[in-house]
């Protein structure tokens, strides 16, 4: 049976129960969370040591939630945080023009093994990748993950309306890139 | 209204064509990826790797700073001086008249690379000169305790030995435990 947030953060509260209740909460998040880090990463390898980052960032300070948010709301924050980090080290250590990227991008993805679209999916990350990092970010949660703008305000930190905003502008972007690489 | 209905409504007016798509994310992951995720997490915040990534151990302040510093006044002024000189000295100093030649020409003769094969050389002229003094000397003859028979039983003219044989005789004859004193001798 799956337990509530409640209940998995009584089992947090006590020592005895602390690594089950760990193991329940990653059970219950990890799939969500990882979705969430691989979108904004690509790169399964590259997702996996995003999540594991964040689960251990979560261990550790999992005492400091006071629980004036959701749970998962929270955890969607570490994830997101620790995806923007691995991003940026990632940007710092390129050394390559932004045309590069895009070339490097169209080629990991016929490559990877784990990416297995379509011409229209494929077209949709490269869409997505010529994307600001927050707007990308608004449109894969609304689109994919479905998330409610208010919860969305609380994880990214961001007022509803300008959610919105950000969600109308990725989409269009987006619609003209693959009306264009349908015509082109 | 559920938040399927209205996220897909919300897409539908700002852009029906992309509403249309119905598009599913294309990412997979690895079989049982995520059966074994908890347990690896688990694994990298045991107190055990905890411990290994701050074991507890700490140096003083500005240690590795003044390391250097400390070992160096451990070693003798003398021999630091002798290395920095060494290392200073330039790589090849061309030489001021034909003595100083032939003094590197010997210098580089006694390196210990090419000491060895000389000393493999004079053993060699030693033993085939005994040899053509004595051409019936029996099998048991020997040099400064090393057995130089087998050249004789197989037939091998020294002559014919490279220089990589002999440093080959020579690793044998280091391998098997050649004494100070038989080299001495052998020299």
């Amino acid at each position: 049976m799956e337990m509530t947030d409640d209940q998995i953060l009584s089992l947090l509260q006590t020592e005895e129960n602390y690594e089950k209740g760990f193991r329940v909460l990653m059970e219950a998040y990890q799939e969500r969370l990882y979705w969430h880090i691989r979108k904004m990463v690509h790169q399964h390898d590259d997702a996996n040591d995003v999540i594991q980052n964040t689960f251990i960032k979560v261990y550790r300070s999992i005492g400091k939630f006071e629980g004036k948010s959701k749970l998962y709301t929270w955890l969607y924050r570490i994830a997101t945080n620790e995806s923007i980090t691995f991003l940026n080290k990632k940007k710092k250590k390129a050394t390559s023009s932004i045309d590069d990227e895009d070339a490097n991008l169209s080629n990991r993805l016929k490559a990877d093994e784990y990416f297995d679209g379509d011409e229209i999916q494929y077209q949709l990350q490269l869409a997505l990748e010529t994307l600001p990092e927050k707007q990308k970010m608004v449109f894969n949660m609304r689109y994919f993950d479905e998330v409610s703008y208010a919860d969305m305000s609380e994880i990214l930190e961001t007022s509803v309306g300008a959610l919105k905003a950000s969600y109308h502008h990725a989409s269009k972007k987006i619609e003209a890139f693959l009306k264009a690489s349908v015509d082109g | 209204m559920n938040r399927k209905e209205e996220i897909r409504n919300e897409l539908a007016e700002i852009s029906p064509f992309l509403a249309g798509l119905n598009l599913q994310s294309a990412f997979k992951v690895p079989k049982g990826y995520f059966a074994e995720l908890p347990d690896a997490i688990l694994e990298s915040v045991s107190p055990l790797a905890e411990l290994k990534r701050a074991p507890g151990f700490s140096v003083p302040k500005n240690y590795f700073e003044s390391l250097p510093d400390l070992v160096l006044d451990r070693v003798a002024p003398k021999q630091v001086t002798e290395t920095v000189a060494e290392v200073a000295k330039p790589a090849a100093t061309p030489s001021s008249s034909w003595l100083d030649d032939v003094i590197n020409s010997i210098a580089f003769l006694f390196q210990p690379r090419y000491a060895l094969r000389l000393a493999g050389v004079a053993v060699l002229l030693v033993a085939g000169f005994f040899f053509l003094q004595n051409p019936d000397s029996s099998s048991e003859g020997t040099l400064a305790g090393t057995d130089l028979d087998p050249f004789e039983e197989y037939g091998i003219n020294i002559d014919d030995l490279s220089d990589e044989d002999v440093d080959f005789m020579l690793e044998d004859l280091f391998a098997e435990g050649i004494s100070d004193e038989d080299l001495e001798g052998l020299l």
